[in-house]
């Protein structure tokens, strides 16, 4: 090969080179911009919910004061929520999250799997161990939220609440789950 | 001297090793993990209000709340005297604090004003030895200030909770 074919190819290859390591960089950078972008929606993602966790807690149809909620206002709740002339109102407030809570403590043994709602309060004494409400019972459904068919991950979020039950003016030890659907 | 040849050896090595090094440099950036701002302050609300939950709720069997029993005890310095409640209220809230806090690593204290502790509580029942917690103090999660039990007298409450359990606690469903 003559002088000039041996300096073109050499000019090529650095080119390709070149070009090479751009396509690199640029991979790398739109990778991880796109990763931070995706942390960043997930932090932002987090504070609304922390947000909306405290702020659905002092809803004025549940709540008994500062980190507390009424157990009877809760069993009401279920009927307003469900009547057609509120849902919109409140799939706008509950923002379609699922929000439940349940009793840790007194510890509800074997019923700690069954919805405290209106059929639990009203149930006969339960039948070997006589339990009535709200032993009876485990866990409140406050608004059962359903993921779009677009939403296919979850997160789950927990915060110790206290429940209310003003029939005995007694206070229970309560976790407020909220499920977000990503 | 070096011919032409070698020169451009050199130079080309050291553009190598710029880019190499340039990489090292972003990907270390990239990778590297980066430290959760809020994660702190949102421990901090989460156990301030399992202690705040904790203290309002009712008292086995009775109307008080575990705050007015906390207060009444430290006040007559009877919390762990057998002789006054059977079981004492040490051991019925280390019984509370285990269904609550299940398989957590805990310390739970209430002190009065003059620092005596009445109450020494961490995941394997009384604290007799007042040795603290038994995790590392330095990643512990404690309760940003103690909460008042009593201000006129000045007994608190405080509430440690290890911090690599914390998550377990607030995150996985049916560990609660």
């Amino acid at each position: 090969m003559k002088k000039a074919q041996i300096q073109f190819m050499e000019m090529i290859f650095v080119l390709v080179i070149v070009v090479i390591i751009l396509v690199i960089g640029v991979f790398l950078y739109f990778s991880f911009s796109s990763k931070s972008v995706e942390e960043a929606g997930e932090e932002l993602s987090d504070i609304d919910v922390t947000i909306a966790m405290n702020s659905l807690i002092g809803v004025p149809e549940i709540t008994c004061g500062a980190n507390c909620i009424d157990t009877l206002k809760l069993l009401v709740f279920s009927n307003v929520r469900d009547a057609d002339i509120n849902k919109e109102y409140y799939g706008d407030v509950f923002r379609n999250l699922n929000v439940s809570v349940s009793v840790l403590w007194p510890p509800r043994g074997s019923f700690r799997g069954v919805e405290c709602d209106l059929a639990a309060f009203n149930a006969a004494p339960a039948a070997v161990t006589g339990e009535i409400y709200p032993e009876n019972c485990g866990f409140y459904v406050i608004y059962p939220g359903k993921p779009d068919t677009n939403q296919h991950s979850k997160e789950i979020l927990e915060n110790a609440v206290s429940l209310y039950y003003p029939l005995t003016r007694k206070h229970a030890f309560g976790i407020l789950r909220i499920e977000v659907f990503k | 001297m070096m011919k032409k040849g070698q020169i451009e050896i050199i130079g080309l090595m050291m553009i190598v090793l710029l880019i190499i090094f340039v990489i090292v440099v972003v990907l270390w950036f990239a990778i590297r993990e980066k430290p959760h701002l809020l994660e702190p302050q949102r421990e901090n609300i989460k156990t301030i209000s399992i202690l705040n939950t904790l203290i309002a709720a009712s008292y086995p069997n009775e109307d008080l709340s575990i705050q007015d029993r906390i207060e009444e005890c430290a006040k007559n310095s009877n919390c762990n005297d057998p002789g006054v409640y059977n079981p004492t209220v040490e051991e019925t809230l280390d019984g509370i604090l285990k269904a609550i806090l299940r398989d957590k690593d805990y310390y739970f204290i209430v002190k009065d004003g003059s620092g005596v502790s009445h109450i020494r509580l961490d995941e394997n029942g009384v604290d007799l030895a007042g040795t603290g917690p038994n995790c590392d103090i330095e990643n512990n999660l404690r309760t940003p200030e103690d909460v008042y039990i009593d201000p006129i007298t000045n007994i608190k409450a405080s509430l440690t909770i290890c911090s690599q359990t914390t998550s377990r606690v607030f995150n996985t469903i049916g560990k609660w």
